[in-house]
C-alpha cells in the first residue's frame, strides 16, 4: 500500500467525517485539560514547596511540656554545637499573632540580622536589604497576604501590634516579600528578633525552637538519637519528616482528583465503546465497502487506528496546551484553592511552570490506549463479518 | 477460468440456528462470459458472489480461479486477490456519501500500492469509460441514481479486474437507467471481462449477449 495515498485518504476521511468526530474530540480535550491541570498544579506546588524546604535546616528541636511546644532555653544551642556532626545551631523566635476582631492570624518570624549563620533563604532575601535603615526604627517585611489585609484595614505603611503586656507597638512596613514566596510566605511578617520577642512575649534568653544542620546524611539518625537522649523533654523534627508530610498531602489531594478524572475518562471510554458497538448502518457499510473493494482487515483496522489516533493525539496535545495555559497563565482559578487550601489570608499564588514529562507520558498512554481500543474492538468485530451482508 | 466444486456454505453450523445457504454447487464459468444468476431474495445469489470474491470461506468444497484455490487463501491474500481481480457493483451502489465521485473511485486503488499520480490517472480513465467525468468533484449525495450507478461501475473498473460481480445492479434504477447499465455491460464484455450478475430483474431476460442464465433456489442450482 502506498503510504502517501493512504495518508491522503486518511486525511480526507477525517476531514469529511469531522462532524462525527467533533463531540469525541471536545470531550477528550476537556478531560485531558482537567487531568493535565491537576498534574501541572501538583508538580508545580511540589517543586515550590520542596525548593523552599530544601533551604530549611536539617533538624528543628522543640521543647515539649505536657505535650505542647513551649519556649526553649537559648543556651541549648551552644550545647548542641558541641555535639560532633552538628555544623551549626541557631535559636529561632517565631509565633502567631492573632487579630481577634478580624479572626485572622499572621506568622511573625524574628531574625537576628547580624547572625553570621543566617538561614540561606534569608541570606538570599536580605541580599539587597539596607539593614541599617531597616533597624533604625521598628520595621517589618511582610508577605503579600499580610500587606493586602493591612491595606484593607487602612494600615498602608505601619501596623500597631499589641504586646502581651498590653502596650501598643507601632511597626513600619519596610518592604514586601517577593511574589514567588507566596505559597509559604503569604501570611509571614519578618522583623528583628528582639522586636519579635517583645510582640510575641518570648523572654530574653529563650527561643521558640532551635534549628540544626548536619552535613553528613549518614550521621542524621545518630544525631537525632543523641539529641533525644541528652534532652528527654524535646521533640526533634527532621526536614525529611516535613517533606514527607507535604508529599503525602499533595499526593493525597492530587490522587483524589486523578482518581476522579480517571473514573470520568474510563466512563467516557465506555461510552465511546458503546457508541462504536452500536455503530450505525452507514459506518458498517463503509467498512463493508472497503473490504469488498480489496482492503484487508488489517488495512481497515490500520485506517481506523490511525483515524482515532489522530483525533486522540490532537485532543491530547490541545488538552495539555489548554491545561498549561489554565494553570501557568490563568493561575488555575477554582482548582487552585483546592490544592493550596483556603488560607486565612487571601493568597495570590503564581505557579512556577514545571512539567513532569514522565507523568505526562503516563497520562498519554493511559488515555490513548483505551481510546484507540474502545474504537478498534467494535470496528474489528464488523470488519470480520461478511461485507455483503453488512452492506445489505 | 472459474471452477466451483462441491461447494457448501452453512451458517451457524452445529447450532439450533444452522442454515444451509448453498448446497453442493458445481459450476464452470469461462473467461469473458456474462452469466446471469437468477433467483428470488434469500436464494443464495449474494452468498455465491461473496464466495467467488473470497469475502467468505465455504464450509466445504472449493473455488478455483485461474488455477488458484481462492477459497483456501488466508484473509490477507484473499484481500490481495480481490484487490487485483474483482470489481463489485452493488444494489444500493454502496458509495461513500461524503466523498466525491473521484475519491470514491480511487478506493480500490489504494491497497494496490499505486502512487497518487498513478491513482489520479487511472481514476480519470475509468470516469471517462463510465461517462461520469463531468461529475468528478461532486459529492455522491448530489448525484442522481443513474449517476451513482455509473460511479459504482467506474469504481468496479478502477483496478482493471478480470471478474466483475454485480449484486442486483438495477434494483434501484428506473427502466431508462437500467437499459443504460445493460448497454455499459456490453462494453465491459467487449473489454474481455468475465461478468456475473445476481438479479431477479426480468429486463435481463431480453439481453442477447448473455452467455448463460443460472437459476438458483434455496441454495441449489437448478
Amino acid at each position: 500500500m502506498s503510504r502517501v495515498a493512504f495518508i491522503n485518504f486518511l486525511s480526507l476521511l477525517i476531514y469529511k467525517h469531522r462532524s462525527k468526530h467533533i463531540a469525541i474530540f471536545c470531550i477528550s480535550t476537556l478531560l485531558i485539560t482537567l487531568l493535565s491541570s491537576v498534574l501541572f498544579i501538583s508538580s508545580s506546588i511540589k517543586y515550590d514547596v520542596f525548593k523552599t524546604l530544601n533551604a530549611q535546616p536539617d533538624f528543628i528541636v522543640q521543647k515539649i511540656r505536657g505535650g505542647r511546644s513551649v519556649d526553649i532555653d537559648n543556651n541549648l544551642a551552644d550545647k548542641f554545637r558541641k555535639i560532633r556532626g552538628i555544623s551549626d545551631a541557631q535559636p529561632r523566635v517565631f509565633g502567631r499573632y492573632f487579630i481577634a476582631n478580624q479572626m485572622e492570624y499572621f506568622t511573625i518570624v524574628g531574625v537576628d540580622f547580624f547572625e553570621e549563620e543566617l538561614e540561606s533563604e534569608f541570606k538570599e532575601l536580605f541580599k539587597n536589604l539596607d539593614i541599617k535603615r531597616f533597624l533604625q526604627e521598628d520595621s517589618m517585611i511582610v508577605g503579600d497576604g499580610v500587606k493586602n489585609f493591612l491595606k484593607e484595614n487602612h494600615y498602608n505603611n505601619y501596623f500597631n501590634f499589641k504586646t502581651p503586656l498590653g502596650e501598643n507597638k507601632k511597626v513600619t512596613i519596610f518592604q514586601t516579600l517577593p511574589k514567588e514566596s507566596n505559597l509559604i510566605g503569604n501570611d509571614i511578617i519578618i522583623m528583628d528578633v528582639e522586636l519579635a520577642r517583645e510582640i510575641l512575649g518570648v523572654e530574653k534568653n529563650r527561643a521558640t525552637d532551635i534549628i540544626l544542620n548536619v552535613p553528613n546524611d549518614a550521621e542524621k539518625d545518630n544525631i537525632k538519637f543523641k539529641l533525644l537522649s541528652l534532652n528527654y523533654d524535646t521533640r526533634v523534627i527532621t526536614k525529611e519528616d516535613i517533606k514527607n508530610s507535604y508529599e503525602h498531602l499533595f499526593n493525597y489531594k492530587g490522587g483524589l482528583f486523578l482518581l476522579l478524572f480517571i473514573i470520568s475518562l474510563l466512563t467516557f471510554m465506555l461510552i465511546l465503546y458503546q457508541r462504536y458497538s452500536m455503530i450505525n448502518s452507514n459506518d458498517k457499510r463503509e467498512i463493508g465497502v472497503l473490504r469488498a473493494v480489496g482492503w484487508s482487515i488489517k488495512d481497515v483496522l490500520k485506517l481506523k487506528v490511525l483515524e482515532s489516533l489522530t483525533i486522540g493525539l490532537w485532543a491530547f496535545v490541545l488538552g495539555v496546551v489548554l491545561g498549561y495555559i489554565f494553570v501557568f497563565v490563568l493561575d488555575a482559578p477554582l482548582l487552585r484553592n483546592i490544592f493550596i487550601g483556603f488560607n486565612n489570608l487571601q493568597n495570590s499564588v503564581s505557579f512556577t511552570p514545571v512539567i513532569d514529562f514522565g507523568l505526562l507520558f503516563s497520562l498519554f498512554l493511559f488515555f490513548i490506549v483505551p481510546f484507540v481500543a474502545s474504537i478498534l474492538i467494535p470496528v474489528w468485530k464488523i470488519a470480520i463479518i461478511d461485507p455483503i451482508e453488512v452492506m445489505k | 477460468m472459474i471452477k466451483i466444486k462441491n461447494l457448501n456454505l452453512i451458517f451457524n453450523q452445529e447450532t439450533k440456528k444452522e442454515f444451509s445457504a448453498l448446497k453442493n454447487i458445481n459450476l464452470k464459468i469461462s473467461k469473458n462470459e456474462l452469466i446471469i444468476l437468477k433467483g428470488v431474495s434469500g436464494s443464495g445469489k449474494s452468498s455465491l458472489l461473496s464466495l467467488i470474491s473470497a469475502l467468505l470461506k465455504p464450509t466445504s468444497g472449493e473455488i478455483i480461479i485461474d488455477n488458484r484455490a481462492i477459497s483456501k487463501l488466508p484473509e490477507h491474500h484473499s484481500s490481495k486477490f480481490r484487490a487485483k481481480n474483482i470489481g463489485f457493483v452493488f444494489q444500493s451502489f454502496n458509495l461513500f456519501d461524503q466523498l466525491s465521485v473521484a475519491e470514491n473511485i480511487s478506493l480500490p486503488l489504494i491497497p494496490l500500492g499505486h502512487n497518487q499520480a498513478k491513482i489520479d490517472k487511472r481514476v480519470k480513465e475509468v470516469m471517462k469509460l463510465a461517462n461520469i467525468s463531468h461529475k468528478a468533484s461532486q459529492n455522491i449525495k448530489d448525484l442522481s441514481g443513474g449517476e451513482k450507478q455509473r460511479c459504482a461501475i467506474a469504481r468496479a473498473l478502477a483496478n482493471d479486474p478480470k471478474i466483475i460481480l454485480c449484486d442486483e445492479p438495477t434494483a434501484n434504477l428506473d427502466r431508462k437507467n437500467s437499459l443504460l447499465f445493460i448497454k455499459l455491460l456490453k462494453e465491459l464484455k467487449n473489454l474481455q471481462k468475465t461478468i456475473i450478475i445476481a438479479t431477479h430483474d426480468p429486463l435481463f431476460d431480453e439481453v442477447l449477449f448473455v452467455d448463460k442464465v443460472i437459476n438458483i433456489e434455496d441454495g441449489e442450482l437448478l
